[in-house]
């Protein structure tokens, strides 16, 4: 008697295998048996297929313990178990593309075949990609290493009612089915290791990989939350699905609550953030980024804000400097119970927040807002007191920790020849003082050198005090802008003009008037910005003049790093402690002084991780700075896999199953028309256009696709 | 013997266990997996017993003595599955438990052999929420065709194609005149947790089909079910609708223009069988043709007052918008009539309210009322009757609770 | 008795019952219809299968349930009788014996709920109106006992009974509240302890489920006498146990009925016994469990036992009989004889019991079961 055990997969074909291989040899007049082992397996699940052959009438029913020759549907079923008994010289044929040498050791004294019956059954269309039904290639390889005729196999697919597409695919498999007579090592555990690590569900997740739930079908898979692209990418640090999420359930104030354990700032961001996590949503791809910012820009308008907490116990704590990342200091600081003291230099608090962006950006009834809010929770403020390298001496002992957020004071100068008084200014000193008393620049030419957000700023506020003819010249594309680009879009409509791939070269008079020389430049190679590095056009052809009755420079700035000993150099996030004369207190240094990206949400984030860094050291925690990790506190997602938030891996675009999605278009945002917004300084951007009986906070929040969140869909588990 | 104090008898119990537990066998890509999800996601944590069929939800589940149900589940036989929920129901009722009986079903159970249990049982107008995951198959028993199998299509026992259309179970179901009649898509969250919703907040029997694709059946890629459920809708050949009352029908979702052949060629049972796609098409076509007619009016087609005895009634569902309530009393109070009793009820979805008006008026004076209101876009449905008020006492509120109208300046702290 | 023994659980989960017509049971699902139950539903289904689904729902959600059927209701209702078997649940379901057509009779014969002898249920078998109404009582107790958990049916003839109106004891709700104490179902549906019940099972634990079936089957005999102790404190009487006799001691002949002709040959014993002869009755009550050990107990020194099948098994002959037969295994000096009588409901009167006793007593050896006809 000649004994076949088939170790399948629900769906796979391995039952109708053993009735194919028993009709092959029933062809040959002999007695034959096949049948199945399965109860209610569903597809994937392992199922096991039983062949007996023999010259006598067969009378033996039930499992078959030790085969002569052994099929494997499924590599990941490979384990020396389905070879067990002494029935040398069989054969173990695998369906799978790798070499039957690699499976030789596990199967000692046993002739060993591999066949690609999957490649196969999918090239001639059996079954699914996910699911191929493999039986009859496999049919195919049998015949072959048993001796047999393809006609044998041929012969019992016709007897089946089986043509076509899948005698094809027994003819290939035929074909290419590779054997090895060498009998292998005993048993290797480098095998057995990968058939473990086959059976966990961990990242296997996205578009169509191959059916695998049989080998679960007794274990028990565990979830996991994924890291979605958008908090990533945030630097303030915003649990940006979870507010997102709570909006979409309509739990606004839950929402606003979430923004607030990480930014004091929500109607700020929600103006003139750059708002990297819409770069990074991946439903950008489907039909538009979620409008993160303008959720968090009615989040703030709408959501009932709460009371300030005012814990107390903390250590007294200095901050020096009001700009975003003191202030997101400071507010953290007090949440966490520090007693706060806010040293500013100017007679009023917001920094950059205040001098340097415009209005029409962010109206000053906004900014008041949200620093009274961080005021209610207990901080004290000194304005109109600068401190220079002797003070911050005397600061560092009057408190237990000190931190430093002077931001970056020294505006870069471009050298320009024949530059006169009057006609150059600094963007940013411009945009301080049109705050402070409007200037009349009706009829100039106004050109901006910059590609910032500074320069666009510079730009549109030209244009609202009346300037006939804006430019913003740039040495690279409008591509490469740092500036945001619905920020470009606005100034374009309002007429700014962007002159790209200029750099200046030198001011002239000529006829009275004034105008910019400028070298035309190629862009090359990406510099260590990664942005392509420009170079200037050689000849005199390469120049150009731009008329200009006022030039204003957004090239940067720089910290002013003369209130610290030597030598210091810039480290991201935040840097510190450091001891600055002696003093008992340990200074710490945020935004950007720090070195931090130039945007309101990095100078955030900074601030928050300085907060928490000065507050595990007051609090005597380890060195971890995340220890008293604001977002630590929230509950983690419930599971098996004790993994903190920041470690998972992150869910990108391949976690998405973007056909599942119908296409949805971002809500309209209300704009001012560009006619009338070259006249004041009126908000040009309205947050979500309003619709009678339509609630646009909700229906945009409900775009998020939550990515990485587990719904237990269990269509990871395909 | 009272009940177990632990359980208090009418207490709402909420579960941490999912409905559907990681560690079931259901194929990949199962459409009826999924949707035992959406069902879960849609009670909110809520306890229900769950009665099921010897169908793929009593084999996917797993073996004694193991089962992926986190809450109660009767397998019951093939065809008794709406009977057990009856029984269970009724002694739910005699104990003033409020947990739902749902009936999980495949449309072997449904269409087939517990037609006649599941008739009697929306007959007696049971209080039972009845839920045919429609997988177009008989997939328990590896693929024969049923009467809800789509012409055209290929299974084991129809190897040329089922040369009969597929058996319109809903119209079936709406001529029992059930409360509520929906069909369910996996393509449509929203549409799928509002129907259940509904479904929860209405008693007596409730009627839900849900278009399951099998990946194992249908020969499609799992990772393609959700794709196939969007398609169907989109192409017209499952439309999402509802039926109140047996009388009131409402189209949810309306083909697209997708070409059928799009949802079909996904299919493998489509393939390889001599299929007429023009004749398939002008039957969607009809279909289309016969509920467009009946949800022409929606839903004026009958706003007649029903009921003898008690207080006149008016009850709107609607779609929880800021100042629908103002606008659905503006109807009312336009025809001189006093509103006595406002009852609001918000539905789990969070996006839906039952809006019950205690009126003081004649009845054809309240059709006219009912008629208005119907026209109102935020409308889902609306239901004159005279009777005793629906909603429990507790939940009267002088006011209604509806979300702040974005129209009126946003306040801040 | 149906309607007090569910209102005697309205204290606890209350009862339950789905119903359908069909002669001759009709006229016990009209007055349960009519029952203002405290705390009872009755639903009128729309078949037999449904009747026992809603009894198996009622069930597991911790009611007591019962239902009542006849002869091809009962076999629409098997699959179900199965599951409330193997569901473990104490449902009472009252048969009245009818012929299974077609052709369609409606006259008495246990062949329909003889048919359901392999569904895991006990089977108790009635005398008179009396014995139905103790029985069904006792059938409640025993079922619900925690030790058996199985559905128990209670049968009676078919119009014989069913339709017959005699004076009967009729305990009241009082005495029924005493007896029969509130169902705690142990493994009914809970909200905080969520099961699957009729999930899958692999074939040992399967056989496993089967086999704690056969326990509680014998641990039966024990409950049962239990209960009737019972039932003598609260009622004042004694229903009959499994096997009741009469005239076994000294007898050398005895035959074995149940249902109503058991009374009919009672009659016959009493005669004979009169002229001197040494006649005696055993009622098979109880036929699930069947205990043969008190059955050969039942039949004393009997040396000539005449079994009267009212049911007919194709190709084997009477149920009974059968059973009697293998209760009597290895004894060679019984004579066991198989009579198959009243078919389709045709009367059993004491003079064809009378010519079954002549018969039996002229016999030198058992022969194959015969159909005993008047006259024949």
């Amino acid at each position: 008697m000649i004994e076949f055990v088939i170790h399948g997969r629900g769906g796979r074909g391995g039952v109708t295998l053993a009735k194919l291989i028993a009709g092959a040899y029933y062809r040959r007049g002999l007695h034959v048996q096949a049948f199945g082992i399965y109860g209610a397996e569903r597809t994937g699940a392992p199922v096991q297929a039983y062949v007996r052959v023999d010259e006598r009438e067969i009378d033996v029913y039930g499992a078959i313990a030790t085969p002569d020759h052994v099929i494997i549907v499924d590599p990941s079923l490979v384990s020396p178990a389905v070879a067990a008994g002494e029935r040398s010289g069989g054969w173990i044929v695998i369906n799978t593309g790798q070499p039957p040498e690699t499976f030789a050791g596990v199967f000692p004294g046993r002739r060993v075949a591999t066949v690609d019956a999957n490649a196969i059954a999918v090239a001639h269309g059996l079954g699914t990609q996910a699911v191929p039904i493999v039986n009859t290639a496999l049919l195919g390889a049998m015949a072959r290493v048993l001796g047999m005729e393809i006609a044998a196999a041929e012969g019992a697919l016709g007897d089946a009612g089986f043509g076509g597409a899948n005698v094809a695919a027994a003819r290939a498999a035929f074909a290419e089915v590779v054997t090895t007579e060498e009998p292998g090592e005993i048993a290797q555990p480098v095998l057995a290791e990968q058939h473990a690590s086959m059976s966990f569900l961990d990242e296997r997740v996205g578009a169509r990989p191959s059916t695998h739930t049989g080998a679960w079908a007794s274990r028990l898979p565990h979830s996991r939350e994924l890291r979605p692209l958008c908090n990533d990418s945030c630097p303030a640090g915003n649990d940006v699905r979870g507010f997102v999420q709570a909006a979409a359930a309509g739990d606004d104030g839950r929402a606003l609550a979430i923004l607030l354990e990480t930014s004091p700032f929500p109607g700020t961001c929600g103006r003139v953030c750059p708002a990297p996590c819409m770069d990074a949503c991946n439903r950008r791809e489907l039909d538009g980024a979620v409008d993160v910012r303008d959720i968090e820009r009615a989040l703030a308008e709408c959501a009932a804000w709460p009371r300030p907490q005012r814990p107390s116990g903390g250590a007294p704590v200095a901050v020096v400097g009001a700009g975003p990342a003191g202030l997101s200091g400071a507010y953290h600081l007090a949440r966490l119970g520090h007693p706060v003291t806010v040293i500013e230099a100017a007679p009023e608090l917001g920094g950059l927040l205040r001098g340097g962006i415009p209005e029409y950006r962010l109206p000053r009834v906004v900014l008041e807002r949200e620093i009274e809010f961080i005021l209610d929770h207990g901080v004290e403020v000194r304005t109109g007191q600068p401190v220079d390298r002797a003070g911050l001496r005397r600061v560092a002992r009057e408190y237990s920790a000190v931190l430093v957020a002077t931001g970056q004071q020294s505006l870069r100068a471009l050298d320009v020849p024949g530059a006169m008084a009057g006609v150059v200014e600094q963007g940013l000193e411009f945009l301080a003082h049109t705050h402070a008393a409007a200037e009349d620049l009706s009829g100039a030419a106004v050109v901006i050198v910059g590609g910032g957000n500074t320069a666009v700023d510079a730009a549109r506020t030209a244009v609202r005090l009346g300037a006939r003819d804006v430019r913003v010249v740039y040495r690279r594309t409008r591509a490469e802008m740092p500036a945001i680009a619905e920020e470009v879009d606005e100034a374009l409509a309002e007429g700014v003009v962007i002159e790209e791939l200029l750099s200046p070269a030198g001011l002239c008079v000529r006829d009275g008037r004034t105008s910019l020389v400028c070298r035309r430049m190629v862009l090359g190679e990406p510099d260590e910005s990664g942005r392509p590095c420009p170079t200037g056009v050689d000849g005199d052809e390469a120049l150009v003049e731009v008329s200009c009755d006022r030039l204003l420079l957004a090239v940067g700035q720089d910290g002013d790093l003369s209130l610290f000993p030597p030598p210091v150099a810039p480290v991201a996030p935040f840097r510190g402690p450091m001891s600055v004369g002696g003093a008992s207190a340990a200074v710490y240094v945020c935004g950007d002084l720090a070195g931090g990206e130039g945007t309101v949400s990095a100078a955030i984030g900074s601030g928050r991780h300085a907060a928490l860094a000065i507050h595990a050291a007051l609090a005597g925690a380890e060195g971890d700075r995340e220890a008293g990790s604001l977002a630590a506190e929230r509950p983690r997602p419930a599971g098996p896999i004790a993994e903190r938030p920041e470690d998972a891996p992150l869910a990108g675009p391949e976690t998405v199953h973007l056909r599942a999605f119908p296409r949805i278009p971002p809500e309209p945002v209300s704009l001012a028309a560009p006619r009338l917004r070259r006249r004041d300084f009126a908000e040009v951007r309205r947050g979500f256009a309003q619709r009678s009986g339509h609630d646009p906070l909700t229906a945009e929040a409900s775009r998020c696709f939550s990515c990485g969140a587990c719904t237990g869909c269990d269509l990871c588990v395909i | 013997m009272a009940d177990d104090p632990a359980q208090g008898a009418g207490a709402v119990v909420t579960r941490s266990e999912p409905l559907w537990r990681p560690g079931n066998s259901a194929c990949a890509g199962c459409g009826m997996s999924l949707g035992l999800q959406w069902l879960d996601q849609a009670l909110h944590g809520g306890m229900l017993t769950l009665v099921v069929p010897a169908c793929c939800a009593v084999a996917t589940p797993g073996a004694f003595p193991d089962s992926a149900y986190g809450v109660p589940a009767v397998g019951s036989t093939f065809a008794s599955s709406p009977a057990v929920a009856t029984g269970v129901s009724r002694v739910h009722e005699l104990n003033d438990e409020p947990d739902p009986t749902i009936c999980w079903a495949g449309d072997g159970g449904t269409y087939d052999i517990g037609m006649a249990t599941l008739s009697a049982a929306a007959e007696r107008n049971e209080d039972v929420i009845y839920v045919c995951y429609d997988n177009e198959i008989y997939g328990n028993t590896g693929g024969q065709r049923s009467s809800a199998t789509p012409a055209g299509a290929r299974t084991t026992t129809t190897p040329a194609g089922k040369p009969e259309p597929k058996k319109d179970v809903m119209a079936i179901m709406a001529a029992h005149g059930v409360p509520y009649a929906a069909t369910l898509s996996l393509a449509h969250h929203d549409d799928f947790m509002r129907k259940l919703a509904v479904a929860q907040t209405t008693r007596g029997f409730r009627f839900l089909l849900l278009l399951s694709p099998c990946p194992a059946g249908w020969k499609s890629e799992p990772a393609d079910t959700v794709e196939l459920s969007r398609l169907a809708v989109a192409c017209g050949v499952f439309p999402l609708y509802e039926v109140f009352n047996g009388r009131r029908y409402r189209i949810n979702a309306r083909a697209d223009g997708t070409p059928l052949e799009d949802y079909l060629a996904r299919q493998k049972r489509f393939a390889g069988v001599a299929f007429d796609v023009e004749a398939a098409r002008t039957a969607t076509k009809e279909k289309w043709a016969r509920l467009e007619a009946l949800a022409a009016n929606f839903p004026t087609t009958d706003v007649s007052v029903t009921g003898d005895a008690g207080h006149l009634w008016l009850r709107v569902l609607v779609e929880d918008r800021p100042s629908v309530l103002a606008r659905v009393a503006g109807q009312v109070s336009r025809r001189g009539v006093n509103i006595e009793t406002v009852v609001v009820r918000h539905l789990p979805d969070r996006a839906h309210t039952y809006i019950t008006l205690g009126v003081d008026a004649d009845e054809a004076t309240a059709e006219r009322v009912a008629r208005g209101i119907a026209r109102l876009d935020a409308v889902v449905d609306v239901e004159p009757f005279v009777g005793e008020c629906p909603e429990p006492q507790a939940e009267q509120e002088p006011k209604a609770e509806m979300r702040p109208d974005p129209d009126t300046p946003p306040t801040v702290r | 008795m149906l309607a007090a023994a569910g209102e005697a659980n309205r204290v606890a989960r209350g009862c339950c019952s789905g119903v359908y017509p069909i002669t001759p049971q009709t006229e016990i699902m009209e007055s349960l219809t009519a029952y203002p139950f405290t705390k009872g539903a009755v639903v009128t289904v729309e078949s037999e299968h449904s009747a026992m689904g809603v009894c198996i729902g009622a069930s597991i959600a911790g009611a007591r349930a019962y239902t009542a059927s006849a002869a091809n209701g009962l076999l629409y209702m098997t699959e179900n009788v199965f599951a409330a078997g193997y569901y473990r649940l104490p449902i009472v379901l009252v048969a009245a014996n009818r012929t299974i057509g077609p052709p369609w009779n409606i006259w008495v014969d246990q062949g329909d709920s003889l048919a359901l002898r392999d569904a895991a249920m006990l089977q108790f078998y009635c005398e008179s109106h009396q014995d139905l109404v103790d029985t069904i009582l006792v059938a409640f107790r025993v079922a619900e006992d925690p030790r058996v958990l199985l559905p128990a049916l209670v049968a009676q003839d078919g119009f014989v009974l069913s339709h017959a109106l005699m004076d009967v004891d009729l305990p009241d709700q009082t005495q029924v509240d005493a007896f029969l104490p509130p169902l705690d179902l142990p493994h009914r549906i809970r909200r905080d302890h969520p099961r699957i019940y009729g999930g899958l099972t692999w074939p040992r634990d399967t056989q496993r489920q089967r086999e704690d079936i056969e326990h509680a089957m014998q641990a039966v005999p024990h409950v049962m006498e239990g209960v009737l102790d019972e039932f003598e404190t609260v009622f004042g009487r004694r229903p009959a146990g499994a096997f009741p006799a009469a005239c076994t001691d000294d007898a050398d002949l005895v035959i074995v009925a149940c249902n109503t002709m058991a009374r009919t040959a009672m009659h016959v014993v009493e005669a004979r016994r009169a002229r001197g002869e040494r006649v005696g009755l055993v009622r098979a009550k109880l036929f699930r469990p069947f205990l043969r050990d008190e059955l050969v107990r039942a039949l004393g020194s009997a040396r000539r036992v005449a079994v009267l099948d009212r049911n007919h098994s194709p190709g084997s002959g009477g149920i009974f009989w059968a059973e009697v037969v293998a209760s009597l295994a290895g004894r060679s000096d019984v004579l066991v004889q198989d009579y198959i009588v009243g078919l389709g409901g045709t009367d059993v009167p004491h003079a064809v019991i009378d010519a079954i006793v002549d018969d039996l007593a002229a016999r030198e050896c058992a022969g194959p079961p015969v159909f005993f006809e008047e006259g024949g």
